[in-house]
């Protein structure tokens, strides 16, 4: 249709055959046919069912347009009645299936790699109950992150945990995927907050755990398999999470550190002087730093002073809107830190971060430094963080790595993967940038290599270097972004062979047929 | 050139508010106060007339009760020279009954302190996000008598200029004023994007005294700054109603006819 209209086929689609070349389609799945259009037409009403190639696109594309399928239909149901019966039909007819909340995930879990049936919860975002008293509230997989936080935000709560997506991503694909993000240091995993939840298996036989009882030891907790299965067990329906008090009190510092020992020595001090208010701990290096205010509207470091005039209505005063005047460094710092507490008191939180402030900046691990005093200024120190991601992709090709490694010795990765690339003719000259950024409360770094254009000779250096190294140094190849399709084959760097054996004999007792998330999570026998 | 800044503490305009169930007023979900944005880019505006040369000092000025304290701890970080607070309690303002200075009273309170500073500029915010009330600027300058420039996007002055350039949005797009001083001007959100307070800045705003000022040293009394309005009664605007659809143009009409009342 789109040559029709004399459009150009967009080029990502030779992308996906690069990606993942060596991937076979199962001859074991049948392909979709008018009777199974019109089946899911009588579940779900014509309103249910796309089938038109446009409409598809998005359906058939991840956001960072890396991963490109070809599902012929996309399916959005509202009821949990209505998915299991479509998983029932799916499993009778051999018809593999991707279940997509938000399809916001970098690991390419949540597209079809082939012609598989996509089953979006789109449809099904209704909060069906909240409990004022206790802060648990259960909802629809389908119900947006952030629309869920501003409804617990009305009633004095807030969802446990927070990241980037939070505008389009929905809690099933959180819950399917244990989404870890920028709290988990202090609201812990998915793993402890998720109370209960309603899913269907493969053969589309509901499974009813949808409960809001904080303690429940009868027998084995079946929750935990599908928290963090990526969609290869079932479709989560509904879940009930336990939301926390929404804070009184929010302190949030950028902090400039001359070095990463710097950077370590801060985590250690906010962990010792901010203790149990400490509620986030981000770092991010200088490239990122210039990445994020560089390819986004209206982002700015605050520590940075800017060098050109801001065009447009904003920032009509001269010589750099929004940055502090008068610091005695112009120029970016090697790294930054944003430390954030959440308290139910101010004066207390207040001083403890004063505290913590005069603690780092005397001892030199701080050389510059800035405390929000409104809502506004907090939210455009989190833009900083939270738009490095999107930074990247306005940027060029993007190979993205989700690791967990030793604090201390974290940021030699980024340091080492940096001379390698540089070696191998893949230096700054050649457009390449390698930067490192994360959640080092958690011990988790985001590592990105940024280049003009996905290149195989440059993925090969990464690649399998990165997961090496991360396995000599007994680390995880995914700390929280999962494995989806793009790291399906290397499992088996951060689990053994009896973990993954056992991981395949349960999969085939809730997905007997094996149609869910095919190619995706669990390597090729 | 001495500038008087205005600087009201505010519930943070990002907090959300709901109605009070005794329908006197709103209150915030969170207690979390900050600078009333406005009075954040008036301020930010008299710092930058300071580091041009402009000005030779920045005093700001708050009426309200004791918290309002901190906030000018942040005025005296962001880069304001002196702090002055009017405490409102001592005015016989209730913080406990939610008694706020309004606006002509502030006014009278501005007036008097631009006075006794001998000040060459007011500036403050176009109005607070609180109350909407968009009047003590016009009143300053009416008790004053001194020219005003409202709504002002862009501020334009020389070190010895003994009038100022201003322009201002209107309705129908920008008007530009040219003001003798002293002038009373007051800010809009283009004017400027406030700085970010550096922690040197802040350790160091920490030690400095905050000044008091009483109403007796301004020769004023109670009655002044006394209420002169009640809130009567604050309620929620009616909610919404879903649409619905019609079937066809007939049902259209019969519904703009009989339900709508429109034709």
């Amino acid at each position: 249709m789109l040559a029709r209209l004399g459009i150009a086929r967009p080029s990502y689609v030779a992308v996906q055959r690069f990606l993942h070349a060596a991937i076979e389609r199962n001859a074991a799945f049948d392909k979709v046919s008018e009777k199974d259009v019109a089946f899911f037409e009588q579940v779900l009403g014509s309103s249910g069912v796309i089938s038109d190639p446009d409409a598809l696109v998005p359906f058939n594309r991840d956001w960072q347009k890396k991963y490109v399928g070809n599902a012929k239909v996309a399916l959005r149901p509202r009821t949990t009645q209505q998915v299991s019966e479509l998983l029932r039909y799916c499993s009778s007819r051999r018809l593999a299936v991707v279940p997509q909340g938000g399809n916001t995930g970098l690991v390419g879990g949540s597209v079809p790699v082939f012609d598989e049936v996509v089953v979006s919860t789109a449809a099904m975002n209704r909060i069906l109950h909240f409990d004022e008293v206790s802060g648990t509230l259960i909802a629809q997989s389908g119900a947006v992150l952030q629309a869920l936080d501003e409804y617990a935000g009305q009633r004095g709560f807030m969802m446990p945990l927070d990241l980037g997506a939070k505008g389009s991503c929905h809690i099933g694909g959180n819950v399917s995927t244990n989404a870890g993000g920028l709290r988990l240091v202090r609201y812990g995993s998915l793993h402890g907050s998720v109370l209960g939840l309603e899913g269907s298996g493969g053969d589309g036989r509901v499974l009813d755990l949808l409960r809001t009882l904080r303690k429940d030891n009868t027998g084995f907790d079946l929750k935990q398999l599908f928290i963090g299965a990526e969609g290869t067990l079932g479709i989560i329906t509904a879940v009930a999470i336990q939301c926390a008090p929404r804070p009184a009190s929010v302190q949030l510092a950028l902090l400039a550190c001359p070095s990463f020992q710097a950077v370590t020595a801060t985590l250690r001090a906010a962990r010792r002087v901010l203790g149990e208010v400490l509620s986030a701990v981000e770092f991010l290096d200088q490239a990122c730093s210039h990445l994020a205010t560089r390819h986004l509207e209206g982002v700015r470091n605050p520590l940075v002073q800017q060098l050109q005039p801001l065009e447009g209505p904003q920032g009509g005063g001269e010589g750099g809107a929004g940055a502090t005047h008068g610091s005695a460094d112009a120029q970016s710092a090697p790294f930054y830190m944003l430390v954030e507490t959440h308290g139910s008191d101010v004066d207390h939180d207040q001083q403890k971060m004063e505290r913590f402030l005069e603690s780092v900046m005397s001892e030199g691990h701080v050389t510059d430094g800035t405390l929000a005093t409104s809502e506004a200024q907090a939210g455009a120190i989190w833009r900083l963080r939270e738009g490095i991601s999107e930074a990247l992709v306005r940027r060029g090709a993007v190979y993205k790595y989700d690791v967990s490694l030793p604090t201390a010795v974290m940021y030699d990765l980024v340091e080492v993967m940096r001379s390698r690339l540089a070696a191998g003719g893949y230096g700054s000259d050649a457009g390449v940038l390698v930067v490192g950024y994360g959640h080092i409360g958690d011990g988790n770094l985001h590592l990105n290599i940024s280049a003009p254009r996905y290149d195989d000779a440059l993925l090969s250096l990464i690649e399998p270097f990165v997961y090496e190294y991360v396995s000599r140094h007994n680390g995880s190849i995914s700390a929280e972004h999962g494995i989806g399709l793009m790291k399906a084959q290397c499992l088996s760097y951060s689990k053994g062979a009896v973990a993954v054996e056992l991981m395949r004999r349960i999969k085939e007792v809730v997905d007997p047929v094996g149609i869910m998330n095919p190619y995706k999570v669990l390597p090729p026998r | 050139m001495k500038v008087l800044v205005a600087i009201k503490r505010v519930i943070d305009y990002a907090v959300p508010v709901r109605v009070k169930p005794d329908k006197s007023g709103v209150e915030a979900l969170i207690p979390k106060m900050s600078m009333n944005p406005f009075c954040e880019i008036a301020l930010e505006e008299a710092v930058r007339l300071k580091e041009k040369g402009v000005a030779g000092e920045v005093v700001a000025v708050s009426l309200g009760p004791q918290h309002f304290q901190e906030t000018l701890r942040t005025a005296l970080a962001m880069g304001a020279d002196r702090a002055v607070h009017v405490s409102s309690e001592a005015c016989g303002l209730s913080a406990q009954g939610g008694e706020q200075p309004q606006p002509l009273g502030v006014a009278r309170v501005l007036a008097a302190l631009a006075k006794r500073e001998n000040a060459g500029l007011v500036l403050l915010g176009k109005q607070a996000i609180d109350d909407d009330c968009n009047q003590t600027g016009q009143m300053v300058a009416g008790l004053l008598g001194w020219p005003q420039a409202t709504f002002a996007s862009k501020l334009e002055a020389a070190k010895g200029d003994p009038r100022v350039r201003v322009t201002r949005e209107v309705d129908g797009g920008l008007e530009v004023l040219s003001l003798p001083l002293p002038a009373v001007v007051s800010a809009d959100l283009r004017l400027n994007t406030p700085r970010f307070v550096t922690l040197p800045a802040m350790m160091r705003a920490k030690k400095r005294p905050i000044e008091s000022a009483t109403l007796e040293q301004l020769g004023l009394s109670a009655a002044d700054v006394a209420p002169q309005l009640r809130t009567v009664v604050v309620e929620e605007p009616p909610r919404r109603k879903a649409g619905s659809r019609v079937a066809d143009v007939g049902e259209l009409v019969r519904r703009l006819r009989e339900e709508a009342r429109v034709l």
